[in-house]
């Protein structure tokens, strides 16, 4: 590695490691004055991107600029969790609403149902209609792909905490059908890109 | 007098949307937190993957590089030993040496072998402990495609937890330093939980994302394919990986591959690119065709592949290394996951990270139990049985490898002996006297079992057989291991109130 880059890399962490004490500090600072102080320490955070891309290039340098903020956290807040766990409060409540046993997993049964396939087929939905919107501006095929298998995994997330929420069942179906829906006709209206 | 509170610079979330969100994040992480904490633990393993591999087989003799005229012959052997095997392989290929694994390999199908310096077949590849690992983190030990999107499922699942958890607990930035006093039970395991989720919340959004983009890339390709006319799911990944070279050679000697191999050293090593695999398809048939899968250690991406005609003149690269946007950022998603970007430094951060995801998904189980517990009173059943499925794992593991290295069992037996031994570990805990005896008592047991399976190991091969650096750096880690649990089984806390699951208890 080159001198400029070792100098580089040095001042990409040293931004990095100094943008993490300055958000600790205005953390420290909370019931005082403290956005200034927080913005400059994400913003240097954010800087120590630049040396870091020039000395590790643009994949490796952007990957070590959120490590390097990661590592240094963990390792401040490290003393105080390497201490074993107290013991819990047996504090005990009255049982919640009683619902027949039956029902609440019959239940759980729809919410794992909508949570997995039925997610998932929207998803699979909404990928073809983004593939045919991505290619039908002009997008090339790797490209198309790259964005439609990161959007996937997210898109089904997303989609699998709506239907974990503690919404009625009817509200969360029938977000997930008009969600289906909405994407299949764009799909429809979107015309397939290979001939 | 107190001053008046400052405003809040942080945006409010409705009391009503938090609780919805905590819910959620309650009842997806419940149901799949096991499987998380396994597919979690297995990650940090596999980071070491190649470590492990040159571990197991350790008095393999190893090199920073190879003649191009020794990989055309180790070539030729691995072709002589099919055609003597009345085998017709469709693909021969030889491992070249590389930082990772410095050892020239080669075979075809299932048949692996070490080539020596003469190019002659020697030792089978037998690496059953590391590809039992692989095989966990990868597939759940399930059928390979059915594995896959299981586990690619546990990614999308585990994206959810980051979004529900960071909508569920609004406070979480503004509280990011916070980490109130040990001994404060579930307070201070719920700062545990907190503080590891935000200063470790791009590796968990990166890891699960690019572990769910690996698993279900088939699955999506499939569907895509189906919509798109004339269009194969090996067409659309061909559109990124390349279909291989294109000019054939009749029936015949071998491509020149040691040509090959010299225009790479020319031509390419200014790139950082160094020769990997050599792919021969239909190897001395008709239409055989050759490819170099080509490392590049300096960058994200797994590699670049080569295509050349068959007299070793370079036709064409794929794209991985300089091609499409897209091609690029999918060829380094594979590195990004597994951590093999960056040397032993690297792995060791993803190992710290990956042990910080794994404390994230018990603690957050564990709080749930908290909670239940005062809610419904205490669940001695469900609480054993956690504590099986966190530290059974591990006592597993321990087992597998002392089998495997002492006992020599058959590899396919591990993933029985692991996942029956599982269910067998939550069943029987619930005849276990204590918590806190059940807890010690799996992390005594796993320990031992590292112990004797590492010392085997060494007893086995013997200083001597030791030859490299990563048999070295495995074996310390392993005893280091056992020696943490031991250590932190003897210091918990005998009279556990809780379930005493969580690294430090």
């Amino acid at each position: 590695m080159a001198t400029s880059s070792i100098a580089a890399l040095i001042v990409g962490l040293a931004l990095g490691l100094l943008g993490l004490a300055l958000v600790r500090q205005s953390w420290l600072r909370r019931q005082t004055r403290h956005t200034g102080l927080m913005a400059t320490g994400w913003s240097l955070m954010i800087l120590a991107t630049a040396p870091l891309v020039v000395a590790l290039g643009p994949d490796l340098g952007v990957t070590t600029a959120f490590m390097a903020p990661m590592l240094g956290a963990i390792a401040l807040l490290s003393p105080g969790m390497i201490q074993p766990v107290g013991a819990a409060s047996n504090a005990v409540s009255p049982a919640s609403a009683s619902r027949t046993h039956w029902l609440a997993s019959l239940r759980t049964l729809i919410v794992c149902l909508l949570a997995g396939p039925a997610a998932l087929t929207v998803t699979l939905i909404a990928s073809i209609a983004l593939l045919r919107m991505t290619q039908g501006i002009g997008w090339t095929m790797p490209d198309s792909l790259l964005l439609v298998f990161l959007f996937a995994p997210l898109a089904w997330a997303g989609l699998a905490v709506i239907s974990a929420l503690d919404a009625p069942l009817r509200w969360r179906s029938a977000s997930l059908a008009a969600l289906a829906a909405v994407f299949a006709i764009l799909a429809l209206l979107l015309s397939p890109s290979i001939s | 007098m107190a001053a008046p509170a400052r405003p809040s610079i942080w945006p409010d979330l409705s009391a009503k949307l938090v609780a919805r969100m905590l819910s959620a994040h309650a009842g997806l992480g419940v149901i799949l937190g096991a499987l998380l904490y396994i597919v979690s633990l297995s990650g940090v393993l596999v980071v070491f993957h190649a470590e492990f591999a040159r571990w197991e087989q350790p008095h393999i003799v190893e090199r920073q590089s190879v003649s191009p005229e020794l990989a055309q012959s180790a070539a030729q052997s691995v072709l002589d030993h099919a055609r003597a095997m009345d085998d017709t392989p469709d693909e021969i290929m030889i491992f070249m040496p590389t930082p990772d694994s410095p050892r020239l390999a080669g075979g075809y199908d299932d048949s692996y072998w070490f080539i020596d310096d003469q190019a002659r077949l020697g030792e089978r590849i037998d690496h059953g402990f590391s590809e039992f690992l692989i095989d966990l983190h990868y597939y759940l030990h399930l059928p390979s495609t059915l594995g896959l999107i299981v586990v690619g499922l546990m990614g999308v699942m585990m994206l959810a937890l980051v979004v529900s958890g960071f909508l569920a607990h609004p406070r979480v930035f503004r509280d990011a330093f916070r980490s109130r006093k040990p001994g404060n039970g579930q307070l201070s395991l719920a700062d545990r939980h907190n503080r590891l989720s935000v200063w470790g919340a791009p590796f968990h959004v990166m890891i699960p994302l690019t572990g769910a983009a690996l698993g279900l890339a088939t699955i999506v390709a499939l569907v895509l394919a189906q919509s798109e006319p004339e269009m194969t799911v090996t067409d659309m990944f061909d559109t990124v990986f390349g279909a291989g070279a294109e000019q054939t050679a009749p029936a015949g000697p071998l491509p020149d591959a040691a040509q090959a191999l010299r225009v790479v050293a020319k031509d390419f090593a200014e790139d950082g690119l160094i020769p990997w695999i050599i792919q021969i398809h239909h190897p001395g048939e008709d239409e055989q065709t050759l490819q170099i899968l080509t490392a590049a250690p300096d960058r994200l991406i797994f590699g670049e592949y080569l295509q050349f005609s068959p007299d070793g003149r370079f036709i064409g690269q794929t794209g991985l290394e300089n091609g499409e946007f897209g091609q690029q950022a999918m060829a380094s998603v594979y590195n990004l996951h597994f951590g093999n970007w960056g040397g032993a430094p690297i792995k060791l951060v993803y190992v710290a990270l990956g042990l910080a995801l794994c404390v994230v998904c018990v603690s957050g189980v564990q709080l749930w139990l908290y909670k239940r517990a005062r809610k419904k009173g205490p669940q001695p059943r469900l609480e054993r049985a956690w504590i099986a499925l966190v530290w059974g794992p591990v006592a597993l593991i321990g087992l597998c490898l002392t089998l495997d290295r002492v006992f020599g069992i058959a590899d396919s037996l591990l993933a029985p002996v692991f996942w029956i031994g599982l269910v067998a570990l939550a069943g029987l805990s619930q005849f276990a006297p204590s918590k806190a005896g059940l807890s010690c008592g799996l992390k005594l047991t796993g320990s031992t079992l590292l112990l004797i399976g590492a010392s085997a190991h060494f007893l086995a091969y013997g200083a001597s057989g030791y030859q490299n650096p990563a048999a070295w750096g495995v074996f310390a880690g392993i005893i280091l291991s056992a020696l943490l649990l031991t250590g932190d089984a003897l210091r918990q806390p005998r009279a556990g109130v809780t379930p005493a699951v969580v690294p430090g208890d």
